[in-house]
């Protein structure tokens, strides 16, 4: 290879094409340069059409068959074959004409810069090479020709050529400024490629996905969401009790296992196996979200016998979401008193949701000793005695709960306790259990990360009065629009004074119960006048149901502030839906007015 | 861009170009009255095909039906079939979409009444009487061509329906170049018996080459006009015909240019043979490159028995 042109101080070229000689060179026009290249692509289009159609058909068939399938393992074949028919092209055409066909169209040439004469084998094939790298780099390189004072991107200064057109049809050099704009402005680009590139791999391990070297070009192992289900199959005595398709239906309506997977066991039980009514009432459960085939499922679940529970919850499911939920406390409190835990799970959910912790308690007792979902019993119990008021009690069983469960839901169960506790009060006890929830978060790859963790961070951040870590990655690992756009909004330095009408409909058109009850929070801190607490009120009133976990603490909270503006019959009535479900905590004052503000004393 | 382009080709005329221009009438013609009641039943089809329990039973009964006949189908077929059985739930739902593609399936198949998943069962045999009474009536399915039909009347009538805007302006415009520079040259009634020709042919090559019987019908004029172009390449092997070019919208860098037939022709063959070299035929593909390399090279064969390489002389061509 020779590298004279570029080192060398000879300012001979130079001078010619600048017009400092006799005669310039004739530049070839960049236009030109341009139509050769799609010349050249239309011949070679055909013939690279050829050589890729074997890969082509075997990534078809790998697609088919889902065999570890890797995108990047083709991108690649295609790469090669692509660079090294090109090359071929571009080297025995410069080597044999002085051109390729596109050029010889345009009636422009290739040729050496120190004799004007075509190019040899060596400096066509550099010219070549690195006329292909430059067009893997999207052809940035390949702009020079508008820059450069000889119209010579990096592969004519490798390979010691210059691109000469008819002298009629040549061109000057670029003028000196617009050369320099130019070329300041593509500098700046390769700069800035440059550094996002080390910054994103000299990042710390934690803020970033730790991939192993070459991950992202070739297949990753697919995890079956399924296997769930054997890894949760009790061993032991219990093993015998507890069959696959039971073992589907608990983790289902514990929330763990996917429509697709209970539908795949309830399939294989039909199809292969004697069909049941648990089976059938599978099938309606996977396709709870397309009422006429539930309705069907029902349908049949109902017409068999020994299937009344299964028909009843059928029956009661139909009307979740649409019915105020304590509409079917009757249904479910039949249900309570199920044989099958999978009809108990889904009555003790419907428990958890009316608030009614009592009874979950009593039915997390009664399934514990059937069913084989500790870790998930353990969080819905230490939430129902959080929610009781048992808090001294919740935190004790909390620390002994941790240790002895998954990352993932001793992750989840830190977080929600960090949440309650960050709404509660910012002090030790806050404190040690957020520590205890960063220190779970730190254990994973920061992505994915669901809504309950990602407020959690938020909350805690708040309460220790630092400012949010990373902000940029924090808010990329969020595993939802809905909750990254709210905790943009709300940690945004820039607050919108008018967003009343904003939190309203958020909490309207929210599809997740956590992100509604947060925003409920943030908007009663923020509500100055009656007429916001008021609005508030209205908007509690139409979606208490809707709320969550955090449904009651959000109730407190409204509770209190309609009593600190001596709103006592409101207040009363919010005190009711409190009180039905974890008895009469905050009481009106019977006798004695509530003391009253400072600022009201004054007047 | 770069394609050939008869000075004339814009203005309809009966006397030069006639039986070109009634055969893109009658494309048309046949497009109009077809494409509501075309997408009327597409419409229909689609609706049946977003069922979810309908497409999951279907890719079972499908994947039992093909384990029940383990030489019925191709290897590839027969692995997505075991991988639908094993509880691939995606796999289950392409084999759902895979078995209206087998005639075999499609008509005779039949589940007993009683016994395992009877409500998927019932769902499904309501709705694939749906669907074999919607295919019975489409319009495609109808004058389309399938490799498993022996009526050969459709390897006539398929050349002349087409799916969409974009698929018959894009047979019609090459029927166009072509045709009114061969018409001229061959007569209006070579140019017919060529189209017509080239296009059954095309038909056969589909079948032979298809790899499976398949369900799935072939439409469009592209077998035919590729049959044209093989005549038109046989007619004018070596003689320059005008070509546009486009690089740049500006002066200098569009215009025409006189270019032997043979690379219009080689370049058309490459796009075809390495479609047709990248797909599986078991599989299917959205265009029949089967049937434009048997249309393209009964093209060839019939411009040489008929009229010999090269015996147009530049003078007809270009003496419009």
């Amino acid at each position: 290879m020779v590298l004279k042109d570029i080192f060398t101080k000879d300012n001979s070229l130079i001078d010619r094409t600048s017009g400092a000689a006799d005669r310039p060179l004739p530049l070839a026009d960049p236009l030109n340069r341009f139509s050769a290249l799609v010349v050249d692509i239309i011949i070679l289009f055909p013939v690279i059409s050829l050589l890729i159609s074997g890969i082509k058909r075997r990534q078809e068939i790998s697609e088919w068959l889902s065999n570890e399938f890797a995108t990047g393992k083709f991108l690649l074949s295609y790469i090669i074959v692509i660079f090294l028919t090109v090359l071929f092209y571009q080297t025995v055409s410069i080597a044999l004409f002085g051109a390729t066909p596109g050029k010889l169209f345009f009636n422009i040439r290739v040729v050496s810069i120190w004799d004007r004469t075509k190019p040899n084998w060596g400096s066509a094939f550099t010219r070549g090479v690195y006329w292909c790298l430059g067009a893997m780099l999207l052809l940035f390189p390949h702009l020079a020709i508008i820059y450069h004072r000889q119209r010579r991107p990096i592969y004519d200064r490798l390979a010691d050529t210059i691109v000469l057109g008819q002298e009629r049809y040549s061109v000057s050099p670029p003028d000196y400024r617009l050369s320099g704009v130019l070329k300041g402005i593509l500098t700046g680009f390769y700069i800035f490629i440059i550094v996002s590139f080390i910054s994103k791999v000299t990042s710390e391990p934690g803020d970033r996905e730790v991939l192993p070297f070459g991950s992202t070009l070739f297949a990753k192992p697919q995890v079956d969401s399924c296997n769930v289900i054997e890894t949760t199959l009790p061993k032991g005595h219990r093993a015998k009790k507890t069959n696959r398709l039971s073992q589907s239906l608990n983790l289902f309506a514990a929330g763990i296992l996917e429509e697709d997977c209970l539908d795949k066991e309830a399939d294989n039980e039909l199809w292969n196996g004697k069909p049941s009514v648990q089976a059938y009432a599978a099938k309606a459960l996977a396709f709870n979200a397309e009422p006429s085939v539930y309705e069907k499922y029902q349908k049949k679940v109902c017409s068999m016998p020994n299937a009344t529970d299964y028909c009843l919850l059928l029956k009661a499911k139909k009307y979740d979401g649409i019915s105020p939920p304590t509409k079917l406390n009757a249904q479910y409190q039949k249900l309570t008193n199920s044989l099958y835990p999978d009809i108990q799970l889904w009555a003790l959910q419907h428990w958890m949701r009316v608030n009614n912790f009592t009874k979950a308690l009593g039915l997390i007792e009664k399934l514990e000793l059937t069913s084989s979902l500790g870790p998930f019993l353990g969080l819905q119990k230490l939430k129902a005695l959080w929610q009781i008021e048992e808090k001294e009690t919740a935190r004790l069983a909390l620390f002994t709960f941790l240790p002895n469960v998954g990352h993932q839901t001793g992750l989840i169960t830190s977080a929600w306790f960090c949440y309650e506790e960050s709404l509660r009060e910012c002090g030790p006890a806050q404190k040690r259990i957020c520590d205890w929830f960063n220190d779970h978060l730190k254990q994973f790859q920061n992505k994915d990360l669901p809504t309950m963790v990602a407020l959690s961070v938020v909350r805690s951040t708040e309460c220790a009065q630092e400012p949010l870590k990373n902000a940029n990655d924090f808010f990329a690992a969020i595993d939802n629009n809905e909750t990254r756009s709210l905790i943009t909004r709300v940690t945004s330095k820039h607050k919108r004074e008018s967003f009343y009408s904003w939190q309203s409909l958020f909490l309207q058109n929210s599809l997740q119960p956590q992100n509604k009850s947060e925003v409920g929070f943030r908007w009663l801190s923020t509500a100055k006048s009656p007429t916001d607490l008021s609005a508030i009120k209205i908007a509690w009133e139409r979606e208490k149901w809707n709320l969550g976990d955090h449904g009651i603490a959000m109730a407190k909270e409204l509770q209190k502030r309609l009593i600190q503006e001596d709103r006592y019959q409101e207040a009363k009535e919010v005190g009711s839906f409190i009180s039905t479900s974890v008895g009469p905590l905050t009481r009106l004052p019977a006798s004695s007015p509530p003391p009253r503000k400072m600022g009201k004393n004054k007047k | 861009m770069i394609f050939p382009w008869f000075k004339d080709m814009f203005m309809p005329s009966l006397v030069k170009t006639p039986v070109t221009w009634c055969l893109i009438y009658i494309m048309l013609i046949a497009f109009f009255l077809t494409a509501t009641q075309s997408l009327l039943m597409d419409r229909q089809m689609q609706n049946i095909f977003s069922d979810k329990l309908f497409l999951q039973t279907q890719g079972l009964l499908y994947s039992r039906f093909l384990n029940s006949q383990p030489n019925k189908a191709s290897p590839l077929i027969k692995a997505k079939a075991d991988q639908a059985l094993r509880g691939d739930r995606n796999a289950l739902r392409i084999m759902g979409f895979y078995a209206l593609r087998d005639p075999q399936f499609f008509y005779k198949y039949n589940t007993a009444k009683t016994g395992q998943d009877d409500v998927a069962k019932k769902v499904w045999r309501k709705k694939i009487k749906e669907l074999r009474e919607i295919i019975s009536m489409h319009p495609t399915y109808e004058m389309g061509f399938y490799s498993y039909n022996t009526d050969w009347t459709r390897a006539i009538t398929y050349q002349f329906v087409h799916g969409g805007a974009m698929h018959l302006f894009g047979n019609a415009f090459f029927l166009l170049i072509v045709g009114s520079y061969l018409e001229p040259v061959i007569g209006g009634a070579a140019l017919l018996v060529g189209f017509l020709f080239t296009g059954f042919f095309g038909a056969l090559f589909y079948t032979v080459l298809g790899g499976t019987l398949s369900l799935a019908p072939m439409i469009g004029a592209s077998g035919s006009v590729s049959g044209l172009i093989g005549l038109f390449g046989a007619v004018f092997w070596r003689q320059p015909v005008r070509f546009i070019y486009l690089t740049l919208f500006k002066r200098g860098y569009c215009g025409w240019i006189y270019l032997p037939t043979w690379i219009f022709l080689l370049h058309r063959m490459a796009f075809d043979l390495a479609g047709y070299m990248s797909s599986t035929p078991e599989l299917g593909t959205s265009i029949a490159f089967s049937a434009h390399l048997g249309g393209l090279g009964m093209g060839l064969i019939l411009g040489y028995i008929l009229f010999g390489w090269s015996k147009a002389t530049s003078q007809s061509v270009f003496s419009h």
